[in-house]
């Protein structure tokens, strides 16, 4: 087995130029394929990122109809709705990978001013103790609701970034007055993300698609909620997962858990039901657009691998040609066939598995390039580097069959009187 | 390796590292360099989220009062022309019980202005509501796979069932003699889609009564076959049970034989005529016909002894994989998705100021109620400024609503506006307002005059619910300005050291870093980078800048290409490139 290796590399080293050459097709072949598998897993990461990277790993669950979230900013509240305390809470914590979870009011368009400015379209939240910590925000200027507050009359408010530049204009907003549908509320304090992410975004559909919600949002406590809209309105939960491969599970778990206390009449049509809203699955269904022509992309460059090993079995066929003296003598001295076809096969492989090995280290280089030039981002898969390692390797094994088994085949009389 | 070799390959490989570096910083400095599209500001700006010193008014007094005429009989009219009028003095004198009429048109046209302010405020809700198309749901693709052609390999006899058959096969495909021989028996038809690669290329028909029964053929002595019963020499006894004549189509002599039948050859061996069935031998179409992957073709010197009637046409490939786009069930408002998030914003805006004129209509009407209803107790209308009547027309010549006395006094107009309670530090007497009057189309401005100190009972539409609103009046600088006397008008209050100039762009154009709000902005011919004083977010999709930029601006949209700092631009005076229209 050694003998055979040493004689291999002996083989290649021999016609340096010629089995460069040779390789050459396996490591353009292994490049272009790790080359383009790494530039679909980085624009499949980017768009996973952009949706879920802020790291907070929330799943909101909330009521659906005809399979879409309900808004109970008009119209009525559906029946068999029950209202949801802190006991769902525990049982939501015991599912694995629950980190914490909330239950929550929440009203799109309202009327909300500060002194004679509207702040249009802003949003309202009725929050627990829970909400900020599992929602990903934080508490940046003044404080947040005590438990007496939390579960008072106290009409007080906390609002975002986005409310205290729309309405206060450089005013410090502690202290002062918002009038919530009416209703006065005093704003004693500012919150704001943990995470300072930001999607990458290259247009303005990729604007549209990865920014989210840009509108401002103040928060009341919950218990004050029926005060200013209604006391029968379905929460919705939101639930933090340990990581974010978690989410889609702690979702589904999640509404399992809610569904169950519905008491909508079996057989209802359109019955209100509580859904996840998996963004890990919306970034999967974003990434399926795609993946007709990554599987094309992946096609194309495998077929350059593919010639790449047609030139192994052509230069190993020049090389039986040109040594068949060489085997004549081996077999004439009593080589078995086997051993005539192990040699090589060895050197097959071995030509191909240093063109594979190569074309890794050709295929990152070029993955970084493209992610220059063309401004794509590109994310390193091992397991494509292994897989693309082995594939040349088997290549080898194919394309080096014949040749190999053509060699052990000569009769060593003929082989002889070769010229 | 030799040194010299080692070194060569030192210095390729040096060279190698070099070119690829040198490579990644020339594309770095080509990008930086990409031009980069910017927009005119004023071609985005909203603004009608604008100043906050902006109010609604109406003129309540002025130079001139004109009395247009209603629909009532008018017993008298007490002035002429050249006259002068004091204020109060009466002009026109109705007959005050048919003047009730017009009160109920003025009822009416409130109850028009209330359900246009509903009609309105729905619109706004109903838009805010919808969905904008950039959630809409992804269609989905589907291939459907309709299986292979169900094309036949080998006709055989039982595959015949009924007069007409049609069956699909390749040029390969076996026509079994039987399958030929039974079309013949029972005279029955059969068409033949010639497909080649799932591509159907022609047809070939073959109808069995035109597959005769037997063909003369010449063969030599030694190739007849004497059991062969039908085979018959011509000179020869004929086989009893075989007809003299074929009974069945074709009647006459099927084919005809050779023109010079060889009777002998030079090698001595003699023909003879004889009469033997066509079908000897299963058919294989290829052998007549072909298929070049365009159109079919047919070597006719081949076709003896095929009988059917063969039709190319153009290539009809099958599509074995059909591709299905289909659309998620929704059952939202039938209008969810048709607009984009920033024409949502702009419909729930226009339909925000259309329930704010309706409002301010709906106050006139009212107003126009109270006054006629003043004018109903005694049937006259009065002189509301002192002055000399210019213009008298004969009332019963004159149709509804002209102008049929017209006074001219000495005063200016006075606009009053209806300031909300939190803003009445903003106005001063004294103070200018610039006026826009919406009626006449007269601009101007003016001098506020009066603060009441009491608000108005009227509802205001378009502030804080809870606020109040003061009438302030003001009269109009120039003398000469044309208005009409309670036709309404926007107000906008000019104050010492500030320019109303607030700007809405979408929310996109924006971008923040820990400095703040930031904009890029057109420098010249180049893009740079400038900090702005943002104020209200309208809905999450509109921004007011506040300072830093104004109309006359270019701006970027902020990112992919448009975060170069220093890029050059290129000026453009649409936003088809931003929205790839």
């Amino acid at each position: 087995m050694t003998e055979d290796l040493k004689l291999s590399f002996k083989g290649i080293w021999s016609h340096r130029l010629r089995s460069f050459l040779t390789m050459l097709g396996i490591i353009v072949g292994v490049a272009a394929v790790i080359a383009v598998v790494s530039t679909i897993s980085g624009t499949n990461e980017q768009i996973k990122n952009n949706l879920i990277g802020d790291g907070t790993n929330t799943v909101t669950i909330q009521v659906y109809q005809n399979g879409w979230a309900m808004d109970f900013s008009y119209g009525s509240v559906p029946e068999g709705i029950p209202e949801f305390d802190e006991s769902i809470l525990e049982e939501i914590r015991k599912v694995d990978h629950v980190v914490n979870a909330s239950l929550i009011h929440r009203r799109d368009y309202v009327d909300l001013y500060y002194l004679n400015n509207e702040l249009s379209g802003s949003m309202v939240y009725g929050i627990d103790a829970n909400y900020l910590e599992t929602a990903g925000y934080q508490i940046i200027s003044g404080r947040g609701f005590s438990e007496n507050e939390l579960n008072g009359q106290k009409k007080i408010v906390l609002i975002d970034e986005t409310i205290k530049e729309s309405a206060f204009d450089g005013v410090d907003p502690l202290g002062k007055t918002l009038e919530i549908q009416g209703e006065p509320f005093v704003v004693i304090g500012i919150v704001d993300k943990k995470s300072e992410f930001e999607p990458v975004i290259k247009n303005v559909q990729d604007y549209y698609t990865y920014m989210g919600d840009t509108r401002g949002a103040v928060y009341i406590p919950d218990h004050m909620w029926p005060l200013v809209f209604r006391y029968d309105e379905p929460k919705t939960l939101i639930v933090k997962a340990t990581s974010t491969d978690d989410m889609a599970g702690v979702g589904k778990k999640s509404e399992d858990i809610l569904n169950q206390y519905l008491h909508v009449p079996e057989g209802t049509e359109n019955a209100p039901k509580y859904q996840s809203n998996n963004l890990a699955q919306a970034a999967s269904e974003l990434q399926q657009l795609s993946s007709s022509t990554n599987i094309l992309l992946i096609g194309i460059a495998s077929i350059s691998l593919l010639v790449g090993g047609i030139g192994v079995m052509n230069i190993m066929l020049v090389s039986v040609t040109e040594r068949t003296r060489e085997i004549g003598i081996k077999k004439a001295l009593g080589a078995r066939k086997s051993r005539i076809r192990r040699q090589f096969l060895m050197e097959a492989v071995i030509l191909s598995g240093i063109g594979g090995i190569l074309g890794v280290v050709a295929g990152i280089i070029l993955a970084k390039i493209i992610s220059v030039v063309a401004m794509i981002p590109t994310a390193i898969n091992v397991p494509s580097i292994i897989i693309a390692v082995v594939f040349s390797m088997v290549i080898g094994i194919i394309f080096g069959m014949v040749p190999s088994i053509k060699a052990s085949n000569l009769n060593p009389i003929d082989a002889l009187g070769y010229e | 390796m030799t040194k010299k070799k080692r070194i060569r390959l030192i210095i390729i490989i040096a060279a190698i590292v070099v070119a690829i570096a040198a490579a990644l910083v020339l594309v770095r400095v080509l990008n930086k360099n990409k031009k980069v599209d910017v927009f005119p500001v004023n071609m985005i700006n909203d603004p009608y989220w604008g100043s906050e010193a902006q109010y609604t008014g109406n003129v309540s007094a002025g130079r001139v009062m004109n009395v247009k005429l209603r629909n009532a009989l008018v017993e008298s009219v007490p002035v002429h022309e050249g006259q002068h009028v004091s204020q109060g003095d009466v002009l026109l004198v109705y007959d005050a019980a048919e003047y009730q009429l017009t009160l109920l048109a003025d009822e009416a046209n409130i109850a028009v202005q209330e359900a246009r302010i509903e009609r309105a405020k729905k619109m706004a809700r109903h838009y805010q509501c919808l969905r904008p198309s950039e959630d809409a749901p992804k269609p989905k693709k589907e291939t459907i796979d309709h299986g292979p052609l169900p094309i036949k390999k080998e006709l055989k006899a039982e595959d015949i069932k009924k007069e007409e058959s049609e069956f699909m096969i390749t040029p390969k495909t076996v026509i079994t003699k039987e399958f030929l021989k039974r079309l013949r028996e029972k005279g029955w038809m059969c068409r033949l889609l010639l497909y080649q690669d799932d591509t159907n290329f022609g047809t070939y028909i073959i109808d069995g009564l035109e597959i005769p029964e037997w063909v003369y053929v010449y063969e030599a002595d030694d190739e007849i076959q004497p059991d062969d019963p039908t085979e018959l020499d011509e000179g020869g006894e004929e086989d009893p049970e075989e007809p003299e004549e074929p009974t069945e189509e074709p009647t006459e002599e099927p084919t005809e034989p050779p023109t010079e039948p060889p009777t002998e050859e030079p090698e001595g061996k003699t023909y003879h005529k004889v009469k033997k069935d066509p079908i000897q031998k299963d058919w294989i179409l290829s052998d007549i016909l072909s298929f070049d992957g365009t159109q079919g073709m047919m070597n006719s010197a081949e076709t003896a002894g095929y009988y059917g009637k063969v039709t190319f046409h153009d290539p009809i490939p099958y599509e074995r994989y059909e591709e299905i786009i289909s659309y998620p069930d929704y059952n939202g408002d039938p209008e969810d998705f048709a607009y984009s998030r920033k024409e949502l914003a702009q419909l729930a805006a226009r339909s925000t100021r259309e329930a704010a004129e309706a409002e301010k209509d709906l106050l006139l009407a009212r107003i126009a109620l109270q006054k006629d209803r003043l004018t109903a107790q005694t049937g006259e209308v009065r002189s509301t400024i002192s002055g000399v009547v210019t213009e008298v027309k004969d009332p019963h010549l004159a149709s509804e609503g002209e102008v049929v006395i017209t006074v001219k006094g000495s005063e200016n107009y006075v606009v009053t506006a209806y300031v909300a309670e939190l803003d009445l530090d903003k106005v001063q007497i004294g103070a200018k307002e610039t006026i826009y009057a919406y009626e006449s189309g007269t601009s101007c401005t003016a001098t506020i005059s009066e603060i009441e100190g009491i608000p108005t009972t009227e509802s205001w539409y378009g502030g804080n619910p809870n606020n109040s609103y003061y009438p302030v009046s003001a009269i109009v600088d120039d003398a000469a300005a044309e208005m009409i006397v309670g036709e309404y008008c926007q107000v906008t209050m000019m104050q010492e050291g500030e320019v109303s100039d607030a700007i809405f762009i979408p929310l996109m154009f924006v971008r923040s870093d820990e400095k703040g709000h930031y904009v890029m902005v057109a420098e010249g011919n180049r893009l740079a980078k400038r900090y702005v004083r943002t104020g209200k977010n309208i809905y999450g999709s509109e921004l007011e800048i506040r300072s830093g930029l104004s109309v006359d601006d270019y701006i970027a949209f902020p990112y992919g290409d448009g975060e170069n700092n220093g890029a050059p631009v290129v000026r453009k005076e649409d936003l088809s490139s931003l929205y790839n229209w």
